[in-house]
């Protein structure tokens, strides 16, 4: 690596910091508020609570009526977890094709995938809901599963195209002269290449798809599978009380499995292709 | 390379697999048995007992389940609006007061209220009618009485000089009002936001006028009437007795998280009886007052209506015994009693008495009730209450309140824009 | 027989997405177009108005109106979060102790996304008494409105949109990965200065990845309304009242499912005019691993 000059590595470590502070400044306050009553969270500016109250996180996990915080979890992970790994296997398949091969009508169905992202869903959402009940889907996760396994996020296809068509061809040419199919070479030459990317995938859809409170609002109705995004916002009423606190502690529990699998997988972002790469 | 490969595949059938588990349907259930679906949304002190009153009735009626989908307010009108429009809605749906007009109006999608299942004979008649009746059809059946009630902070009127059991008028509220802001820049009067300045200004109209816009769509107050009220509105701007929009506009809808309104700093709120409680908190020296009538008012603009309405969905498979439920919801003294006052103060006289019996019921709410429903004004009309006619009303007050209209314009605006969103519906 | 093959072999593996999108996406999407020639309210029978519906939106101030701000958002946000992005992704890409734990700090806002904390907690940043004005107090500069004054509230919003770079910031640093190391060392070699580094190796490495977060963030923030529809109900005055949040006003509030279908078709022919555009421009600048 490149030398860096003491002043500059300096002046880089406090702008890092300043930067950090600014981008979490919304999860220590949430980490405050978790110890306020409602008064002290709307009343008051500033993250330390001065008369803390406990109790938030355990009465928020036991969570409300028929089901606590933890079948929420599950449920999340049961939505989550086949719709991410769909999503990586469709978007390194459609993404390679469209970077590695030439057919006819390619740009035309290039255009035509990035073209459905341009249509507000705000009015898809009924027509799609009415589609899906013809297809029986309604109240399970297929909604999201069957859609990625089908490659119908076209955000990440059009990601591994960007990345694949990032690679040198001479890559392919060279294991090609091999003998190396086109599968193989996907497999065993670019992709080890692409392992921050497919990592990329893997967290954006792992975030998104836990986050999503719209479509599990419209497709999931039965209490029993509602994911997190959903039970979070379970006992927030208009007319009605209810403690902020125990809302604030849940959004801090459900954001955790996110932010370990970040933490966990970035490793692979420290390995660039210096490290992996070429000798494949 | 391996271990990599069979990962992968152990991932893709683990994932195949759960999608058929969560595909499979469940089995078929032994004849006779219905399961009915009940959506409503709430917070927790209503979640809780209203499942335990539907279990209460599964136990009574071991044939019948009943499924609640509960959930928060957030994008509950949504959701109810795609399962009606996709035809998979609950059997009992709880609603808000105003959607029962809207929904009625583009199908046939809640069924009319059969007489001989439920009892109805509890339920003050004329309260029926006003609220939950759609082209002379009952549609749906009132869970409480929700009235508009006026709060003070006793002291903070009296730290400001004003007398705490004034009666208030609309020229007292200026002319006493004002010392709030006078005597600490900091504070105001009232607690008004952009969006409780028009349901002020719905009542100065209502009493001024009989209202802002009658049943055959015709905006009812003239240009004098509404210049005459924005110029008595924009002295609540001028006297410091409401804070500007340009700090109040971001609790729109919200009055109560303002921290000015949680510290005390602001005196006074227009507010429902049904959230009253949250909108307090554990605020303290508040009182219930009544509202200011002007002399000759034609309507005093004070609102009572329904907190919710149950329907019952006109697609459901077995209405009759949805039907059933509701009245048992209703009716049945050991329900009432389990759902206390979950959805507001009871709407059928026996569940009230059941709970009187219990004190369940506030001795502040029950004064905030009574003068509400003293004071009750002509219900507004249909279309006064459309989504579309309030946001016209709402951004013109807007642009009244961040001074970019004079009164006069701003009534002749009104007048104008409330015609032509009227035309269009 | 094998060429044959072989033309086709693209299609083998674009199969899924070809699947999808005839078995789930095109059969919604015909729909919503041909609501926007219908005056569907939601419930009931839609009924055929011809253009009706598109004529009526050039005579809407509304639709100007929220045109208008969508415009000057899309310019706001987009290159502010793709610029933030980028030398945020740069300054990571070092070997610093504890860079991890930057990395991860920095993505946390893009995980809070539309947690239903953001709402109350910006508000308390930018209020009147707020924890901005506070610090500006500090320096002695005077407290704004920043969400209540029509003139600032959009800015601020923006912000938000900015403050959430994560993504963008991640795909840069993945592509920041793929740079083989020895186009830097040649460089080194030859003597190159740091600025001439970034401009002849990094940026037109990084091309591609460019041109992917412009258009996606493009095609986002032109139908963007979650930031203003939880901040500040699209007020005041409309001044964050943004294209999205209009839609969704018409059609879940107002039920006027046909117009915002509509007005949906013609954002999607605004969009797709800027898409193919930057696509036309990024013939210029962007440079692929497979140009030969």
């Amino acid at each position: 690596m490149r030398k860096r000059s003491k002043p500059a590595l300096i002046l880089s470590y406090i702008l890092l910091i300043i930067l950090a502070y600014v981008m979490i400044y919304p999860l220590l306050w949430m980490i405050g508020a978790a110890f306020k009553s409602n008064e002290e969270i709307f009343g008051t500016v500033g993250i330390l609570p001065k008369h803390p109250v406990f109790g938030a996180f355990s009465a928020g996990w036991k969570g409300t009526g028929q089901y606590g915080f933890s079948r929420y979890m599950i449920n999340t992970f049961a939505m989550v977890l086949p719709t991410v790994a769909f999503t990586v296997i469709s978007s390194t398949l459609v993404g390679y094709g469209f970077a590695r091969f030439q057919f006819p009508f390619k740009k035309a169905l290039f255009a035509l995938m990035l073209s459905t992202l341009m249509l507000p869903a705000t009015v898809i959402i009924i027509p799609r809901y009415i589609f899906f009940k013809h297809l029986g889907w309604l109240d399970s996760y297929l909604p999201f599963i069957v859609p990625a396994l089908l490659g119908c996020f076209p955000f990440f296809n059009f990601m591994m195209v960007q990345f694949f068509r990032g690679l040198p061809l001479e890559l392919d040419e060279s294991a090609k002269l091999d003998g190396c199919g086109s599968f193989r070479i996907l497999v065993s030459i670019l992709l080890p290449l692409c392992k921050s990317a497919i990592f990329s995938v893997i967290v954006f859809q792992f975030v998104w798809i836990w986050n999503d409170f719209l479509n599990a609002l419209i497709y999931i109705s039965s209490v029993a599978k509602y994911p997190v995004a959903l039970g979070l916002r379970m006992t927030m009423d208009i007319s009605t009380e209810f403690d902020w606190n125990q809302i604030l502690a849940m959004s801090l529990v459900s954001i955790l499995p996110p932010v370990v699998l970040f933490f966990a997988a970035q490793k692979y972002f420290v390995e660039g292709i210096a490290t992996t790469g070429m000798k494949n | 390379m391996k271990k990599r490969c069979l990962l992968t595949a152990s991932i893709l059938v683990l994932s195949i697999g759960l999608v058929f588990a969560a595909g499979a349907k469940e089995s078929a259930k032994a004849s006779g048995d219905i399961t009915l679906r009940m959506s409503w949304w709430g917070g927790d002190s209503r979640h809780t007992p209203t499942l335990e009153a539907l279990k209460l009735y599964n136990q009574r009626n071991p044939n019948v389940k009943i499924e609640g989908e509960y959930s928060g307010w957030d994008g509950y009108y949504q959701k109810i609006v795609t399962q009606i429009a996709g035809g998979t809605a609950a059997d009992i749906i709880q609603i808000d007061q105003p959607w029962l007009n809207e929904l009625c109006s583009k199908g046939d999608v809640f069924a009319t209220i059969d007489p001989t299942v439920i009892d109805i004979s509890q339920f003050d008649q004329s309260f029926l009618d006003n609220y939950c009746t759609y082209e002379g059809q009952l549609k749906g059946l009132p869970t409480g009485t929700n009235v508009n009630t006026f709060l003070v902070d006793v002291k903070l009127l009296k730290e400001s000089g004003i007398d705490p059991d004034t009666v208030w008028t609309w020229e007292n509220i200026v002319s006493e009002g004002r010392k709030v802001h006078q005597k600490d820049s900091s504070k105001y009067f009232s607690s008004a936001t952009p969006d409780i300045i028009r349901f002020w200004f719905e009542v100065y109209m209502a009493q001024l006028a009989g209202g802002v816009v009658d049943e055959n769509k015709q905006v009812l107050f003239t240009e004098e009437q509404g210049t005459q009220a924005f110029t008595y509105f924009k002295s609540w701007f001028d006297e410091g007795i409401v804070a500007p929009f340009a700090q109040t506009s971001l609790f729109y809808q919200k009055f109560q998280e303002n921290p000015d309104w949680i510290n005390g700093k602001m005196a006074t709120a227009w507010d429902w009886v049904s959230s009253m409680d949250k909108d307090i908190g554990s605020k303290q020296n508040i009182e219930t007052r009544k509202f200011p009538v002007m002399d000759g008012a034609k309507n005093t603009g004070v609102l009572m209506r329904p907190s919710q309405i149950f329907v019952v969905n006109n697609n459901s498979a077995n209405k009759a015994e949805a039907m059933k439920v509701v009245d048992f919801l209703f009716n049945d003294a050991e329900s009432a009693s389990i759902l206390g006052i979950c959805r507001g103060i009871p709407a059928t006289s026996g569940a009230r008495e059941v709970l009187a019996a219990q004190g369940a019921i506030t001795a502040m709410a029950e004064k905030a009730t009574n003068e509400g429903i003293s004071q009750a004004g002509l219900p507004q009309s249909v279309w006064q209450m459309n989504s579309e006619v309030m946001q016209t009303m709402q951004d013109v007050i807007d642009e009244f309140g961040y001074g970019r209209l004079t009164p006069q314009q701003a009534s002749r605006k009104m007048i104008q824009s409330l015609q032509s969103t009227l035309a269009s519906l | 027989m094998k060429r044959k093959m072989k033309r086709f072999e693209g299609y083998l593996y674009i199969l899924p997405w070809l699947v999808g999108f005839l078995a789930l996406q095109f059969v919604p999407l015909v729909n919503s177009l041909w609501y926007s020639f219908t005056d569907f309210q939601l419930l009931g029978d839609a009924k055929f108005v011809g253009f009706q519906n598109y004529r009526k939106l050039f005579s809407d101030p509304l639709f100007r109106q929220s045109l208008m701000v969508t415009f000057q958002y899309v310019l706001i946000a987009v290159p502010g979060k793709i610029i933030f992005a980028l030398i945020v992704a740069l300054i990571l890409n070092q070997r610093l102790t504890g860079i991890n734990l930057f990395r991860t700090l920095y993505y946390v806002p893009s995980i809070l996304g539309g947690s239903v904390a953001i709402s109350v907690l910006w508000k308390y940043l930018f209020m009147n008494q707020g924890v901005v004005n506070n610090l500006l107090a500090v320096v002695g500069l005077p407290g704004q409105d920043w969400l209540g004054n029509p003139n600032l509230a959009l800015g601020t919003v923006s912000l938000v949109t900015i403050w959430q770079f994560g993504s963008s910031m991640l795909l840069f640093l993945a592509g920041l990965k793929q740079i083989p190391e020895c186009l830097y060392e040649a460089a080194e070699i030859d003597g190159a200065g740091k600025l001439r580094v970034f401009f002849t190796i990094t940026m037109p490495e990084l091309s591609p990845i460019v041109l992917f977060n412009l258009v996606m963030q493009m095609i986002n923030a032109f139908q963007d309304f979650t930031p203003a529809y939880v901040i500040t109900q699209g007020g005041p005055l409309k001044s964050t009242y943004l294209y999205g949040l209009m839609l969704y006003d018409q059609g879940f509030k107002f039920f006027k499912m046909g117009y915002a279908s509509a007005l949906s078709w013609i954002l999607f022919v605004i969009i797709l005019f800027f898409t193919s555009l930057t696509f036309k421009s990024s013939q210029s600048w962007v440079h692929y691993g497979d140009d030969v």
